[in-house]
């Protein structure tokens, strides 16, 4: 209960936060913690159109001793004319509902509005207040128009009787007093309260200038511009109560506020979200349907000693289900593999739940948990506070045809996805804010791009950080300080937009507003406003949909096998062949999943992964959190006998024997708290969750203490052994492999391996088409050498949308690349050139082909420059007649627009690095075998540079001068300042170790470089090579090649 | 009321204006002696050079006319005035 408080102010009814998207700069926590500090006991968030910030609204509540509100300003539209913004504050959980509803009428309207008719409909436990300077009263009364004023307040009245207030506000602008003693006069004359509620757009006064700037960014406008939306000074801020008594003199009006927050005071509880109703046979339960499937199952998959096993482990799942009233969640999972199945849609479960046998059973995961030993504890346990994941990987070509069937089958209100916040980082604000500030375009792309790899991640707030990048661009203009005094005034946490989560589908029994309002994504997804962390917090279990672009390609190269060659493939049941662990174990994996990037080739070598355990080891070794805690080369040298096993404590052996005595999943760290420190699962799960989230170390001194007791207690173990094992949980901290989600992952590397030994062609179209991984389409081609997969060329009359496999004349399967590599050609345009060779044959010159497909002259430009038409006309002959057709047309009776000119220049034909240029130009990539260093090769003899190729056999720590194309870039955080760059020179690749000196010394060179040359001590040779720099330099490139760049 | 944009001496207690003398546009000195204020808001823009702030006082002298004024860097101006 809210106490009343006198005539201070002692609720803030009218908050917005950076979820107004534009129109509010601090976080719900901020502005919570800001109230509590001036002595607030309640504040409501009533964010324009949305909720997205109540569940964090609630939890800060909690922690700052504040009663949270949560509503919404929601414009409504009266007539043709008038729009007026009301602010709705839920008095109740079935309030919140009705305002979820409205807010989901307002985001399927084009105009983002609620009409009156609707709002009269809906209000439900809703307090209404009628808007500030906006609003109903305020707005008509300055016009004079009060008896529609009247109309309108008697309608609401009725409306929302005895929850309808007067909004009093006064943002110190001219004549706001007396506006306020009007609109107070104007309530007493209408008999209703008045209410005081300032607006609040901000936690401190300072910090007008970026709700100015913001405000700008979202009207599209300059600073330069003025407009009415614009703050024109500081009373946005939270208002102390003195100051908010001093601008409203009014007793009454505070004292209504605070009544106002004890009525629609109420908790946003988690409540348990009932799934949607499973489709089972006639006469069955939903319990019994998945007992049935699952026994079935059981018998055919499993015999001898392992069914014993399998048949205790299912039990105990079944009942952990049932007990938790999970069984048509279950079975609806099954329900969307099982389409995925019968319409020949890769997917496969992954994550937590691939530990379960139940998911097994049902054909939503492929990884035994019975025979790998998977800890289902890690999914589901009966005292698990948050509702099950269930992640299942679809083939991401076909994602969007799953989502509509699952929008089909379970309703349109009762299915959605999770939102994800997209929090500004440096280089989108400064596209935001630098427009805003006039900065030009080209300036702020430039801005963008010297951020690099160095400072692009960074939140806005350490902008300062990336001076460097700054000074460079922007010089000593203005609007630099200006920027950078924005920049760092965005909270850390500040989110731009909401945009779909990658997969997450909530799906339930009742209307999900219950929940939260329902809005369409730009690219038209149905979206919650909720995150998957909001989404957890209020108890909704979600099933994640995740587009894995591996199984498009093993999909399409199963298809391409079978176009072919006539197999068809069970990518379930490949047989395990020793060359294909071969091609693994040597590191010889560009395309390949999960096991293609520098890190993993180098881990490859030493691992020589044979089974498919290994490989899930492999997988899971080159991951944040076992590269933290010291895990890899401990495991490395223990796997190959270097060093002697060791566990912290005998206890742990068991669970740490698989993995030499390190820390290497998820559930190494479960099974530890639960049998070592003697947590029960429910704490375990917790610990876990908080030592791997831990920010400040002393956040889980608490832990440690707890922990090591445990472990004295229920192991005996020693004060130095028990912190040993935690000191290597705490370092474990980053993200780490779930066990079961690692298993899952190695089936799909071994498949994409085996596809790449046995059908090499068909898997090569298959990725260039459907761009897994991280290597461009220029590094595969190039890769396409080593596996001997020759490039034909790209033909108008042969080329279609997707790479293909035809057979080259010496006999060889070869790729033949798409029209949609060209640049400017779309899907569509490639389909309508493959219908009308269909329809109406072979193009028989450039002239023909323009006038029976109709495209702009810059895509036909494209073409010719890619060589669409060298079976027919010669390049440059080709790029001259299409140019010519864009000529204005021939005067009457002589040459139409279309003829062939009279005559075509005798042009020179193109050499071959004249070919190669012009290739990448279009298509990045040339199908012709060389590469961009072939083009620079004299030049490069001339500096004294050996090949990669060569240095390959080059003795360990001799020095050399090489060089290469920059195809990958990266400075991860793991790795103390060192870079790691992937050199190209054909289809041999190497990595650049820089040293953070020569990163300082070279920045600009190693941000820009296409072409680096470098003097370098070989660390490593063979598919390893691996060169530390000590000199660099850079060599302008022929052509544009872009690579992978991470962070 | 007309534009002036004049600086001006203001004598006060506290917060409350007791009187105004400027100089108007012909070149003659101008006194208000203050009877009551009328209103008074607050202006913060152009941040991004240099910032102003401003607060500024509509004003009725003791012969009826209005003045508005505004303090801007402890510096006294009326921007407009009647009469």
């Amino acid at each position: 209960m809210v106490g009343i408080a006198g005539e201070r102010l002692s609720a803030l009814l009218c908050t917005r936060s950076t979820f107004s998207f534009g129109a509010g700069t601090a976080t719900p926590t901020t502005l919570v913690r800001r109230a509590a500090e001036l002595g607030y006991r309640s504040l409501a968030l009533t964010d324009l159109l949305n909720v997205t910030g109540a569940v964090e609204l609630f939890q800060a509540a909690s922690e700052h001793g504040l009663q949270a509100l949560i509503g919404a300003t929601v414009p409504v539209q009266l007539d043709d004319r008038d729009v007026v913004p009301l602010v709705l504050l839920a008095a109740s959980r079935a309030g919140y509902a009705t305002l979820n509803e409205l807010l989901t009428h307002a985001h399927a309207s084009q105009t983002l509005v609620v009409p009156w008719s609707v709002l009269l409909a809906h209000t439900h436990d809703l307090v209404c207040l009628t808007g500030a300077r906006d609003g109903l009263p305020a707005r008509f009364l300055a016009r004079r128009r009060v008896a529609e004023l009247d109309r309108r307040i008697r309608e609401l009245k009725g409306a929302f009787p005895e929850r309808l207030y007067v909004q009093l506000f006064h943002d110190r602008l001219p004549w706001d007093g007396r506006r306020a003693r009007v609109l107070r006069r104007f309530a007493q004359d209408v008999g209703l309260p008045v209410v005081a509620a300032p607006e609040v757009r901000h936690a401190r006064a300072s910090d007008q200038r970026l709700l100015d700037a913001l405000t700008c960014a979202r009207l599209g406008i300059t600073v330069d511009e003025p407009h009415p939306q614009r703050p024109q000074n500081e009373a946005g801020a939270l208002p102390s109560p003195d100051e908010a008594q001093r601008r409203l003199p009014f007793p009454e009006a505070h004292l209504n506020a605070d009544w106002v927050a004890e009525r629609a005071a109420f908790d946003l509880l988690p409540e348990r979200l009932v799934p949607p109703r499973a489709r089972v046979p006639t006469g069955l339960s939903p319990a019994e349907h998945l007992e049935r499937r699952c026994y079935e199952a059981l018998l055919q998959r499993y015999q001898g000693d392992r069914l014993a096993e399998a048949r205790r482990k299912l039990e105990e799942e079944l009942a952990t289900i049932r007990a938790l009233g999970l069984t048509d969640f279950f079975l609806v999972a099954a329900e969307v593999t099982d389409h995925c199945r019968r319409h020949g849609i890769l997917a496969a479960g992954r994550g937590s739940a691939a530990a379960s046998i139940c998911c097994y059973l049902l054909g939503i995961t492929r990884a035994d948990p019975v025979e790998h030993d998977l800890l289902f504890e890690r999914f589901l346990h009966t005292g698990k506070s948050a509702m099950p994941d269930v992640d299942i990987d679809v083939s991401s070509a076909r994602r969007d045809e799953l989502l509509a069937w699952v929008e089909e089958r379970f309703g349109a209100t009762t299915e959605a996805m999770v939102a994800n916040k997209i929090t500004y980082r440096l280089p989108l604000a400064i596209q935001d804010l630098g427009r805003a500030l006039g900065i030009p375009p080209e300036q702020r792309a430039l801005l963008t791009r010297a951020l690099g790899r160095d400072y692009r991640h960074l939140s806005p707030q350490r902008a300062r950080e990336a001076a460097p990048a700054f000074d460079e661009v922007l010089g000593d203009a203005p609007a630099k300080e200006a920027l950078l005094d924005l920049l760092t005034r965005m909270e850390p946490r500040h989110t731009r937009h909401l945009a779909p989560h990658s997969g997450g589908v909530v799906l339930a029994r009742d209307p999900l507003t219950h929940y939260s309002p329902l809005q369409r994504s730009s690219g038209g997804i149905k979206l919650l406003q909720l995150d998957k962390d909001d989404a957890e917090a209020l108890g909704l279990i979600k099933l994640d949909l995740l587009g894995l672009r591996m199984l498009a390609a093993l999909e399409r190269a199963r298809e391409e096998i079978l176009r072919t060659q006539g197999q068809w493939l069970d990518l379930d049941a490949l047989p395990d062949d020793p060359r294909v662990w071969d091609v693994i174990a040597a590191g010889a994996t560009l395309g390949l999943f999960q096991i293609e990037s520098p890190s993993q080739v180098n881990t490859a070598r030493v691992m020589r992964s044979r089974t498919l355990k290994d490989l899930a080891h492999q997988i899971a070794l080159i991951r944040p959190g076992p590269i933290q805690s010291g895990t890899v080369h401990p495991y490395l040298r223990r796997r190959q006998g270097l060093e002697p096993v060791r566990y912290w404590h005998p206890s742990l052996e068991p669970i740490l024997a698989k993995s030499y005595g390190v820390l290497l999943f998820q559930e190494d760290v479960l099974r530890i708290a639960v049998h070592f420190a003697g947590m029960s699962w429910i704490e375990a799960d917790r610990f876990r969750k908080r030592v791997s989230g831990f920010r400040d170390l002393a956040d889980i001194e608490p832990d440690r203490q707890r922990f090591v007791a445990g472990a004295q207690r229920t192991q005996h173990a020693s004060d130095a052994e028990a912190n040993a094992v935690f000191d290597a949980i705490k370092a474990y901290q980053g993200y780490g492999f779930a066990e079961s989600h690692a298993w899952a992952f190695a089936l799909h590397a071994y498949a994409s391996a085996w596809l790449r030994v046995h059908h090499p062609a068909p898997y090569l179209a298959a990725i260039l088409t459907e761009e897994p991984g991280m290597w461009s389409p220029s590094t595969k081609r190039q890769e396409a050498r080593a596996w001997g997969v020759p490039f034909l060329p790209i033909d108008l009359d042969r080329s279609g949308v997707h790479y293909r496999v035809e057979r080259a004349s010496d006999g060889r399967w070869a790729i033949r690349p798409p029209l949609t590599a060209v640049k400017h050609v779309s899907t569509e345009l490639a389909r309508a050139v493959m219908c009308e060779r269909l329809e109406h044959g072979p193009y028989a010159s450039v002239q023909q082909a323009m006038r029976r497909v109709v495209a702009p002259v810059d895509t036909w430009e494209a073409l010719a420059r890619a060589g669409a038409f060298d079976a027919t006309t010669p390049r440059r002959d080709a790029l001259y007649l299409a140019r010519a057709a864009a000529a204005p047309p021939a005067p009457p009776g002589q040459e139409g627009l279309f003829e062939p000119p009279a005559d075509v220049p005798a042009f020179a034909p193109l050499d071959d690095g004249e070919r190669y240029v012009w290739d990448h130009a279009v298509a990045r990539f040339s199908s012709l075998e060389l590469h961009a260093l072939d083009l620079v090769r004299d030049q490069l003899r001339e500096l004294g540079a050996i090949t990669l190729w060569q240095l390959r056999c080059a003795a360990r720590k001799s020095r050399h001068r090489t060089a290469g194309l920059v195809v990958g870039r990266q400075r991860p955080g793991t790795a103390k300042g060192f870079a790691f760059f992937v050199l190209e020179d054909g289809p041999t690749r190497g990595q650049l170790i820089i040293s953070p000196d020569l990163w300082e010394q070279h920045r600009v060179i190693l941000r820009d470089a296409s072409i680096l040359i470098a003097d370098v001590v070989v660390e490593d040779t063979g598919y390893q090579l691996s060169l530390r720099a000590e000199r660099l330099f850079a060599l302008p490139a022929p052509v544009d090649v872009r690579g992978y760049h991470y962070a | 009321m007309q534009p002036v944009m004049a600086p001006a001496e203001v004598r006060t207690r506290g917060d409350d204006v007791l009187d105004v003398r400027w100089t108007g546009p012909d070149g003659r000195s101008r006194t208000a002696r203050i009877a009551r204020l009328i209103d008074d808001w607050d202006y913060v823009g152009r941040w991004w050079t240099r910032e102003v702030r401003r607060h500024y006082r509509l004003l009725e002298a003791d012969d009826g006319r209005w003045l508005e004024t505004y303090r801007e860097d402890g510096r006294w101006w009326v921007s407009r005035a009647n009469g």
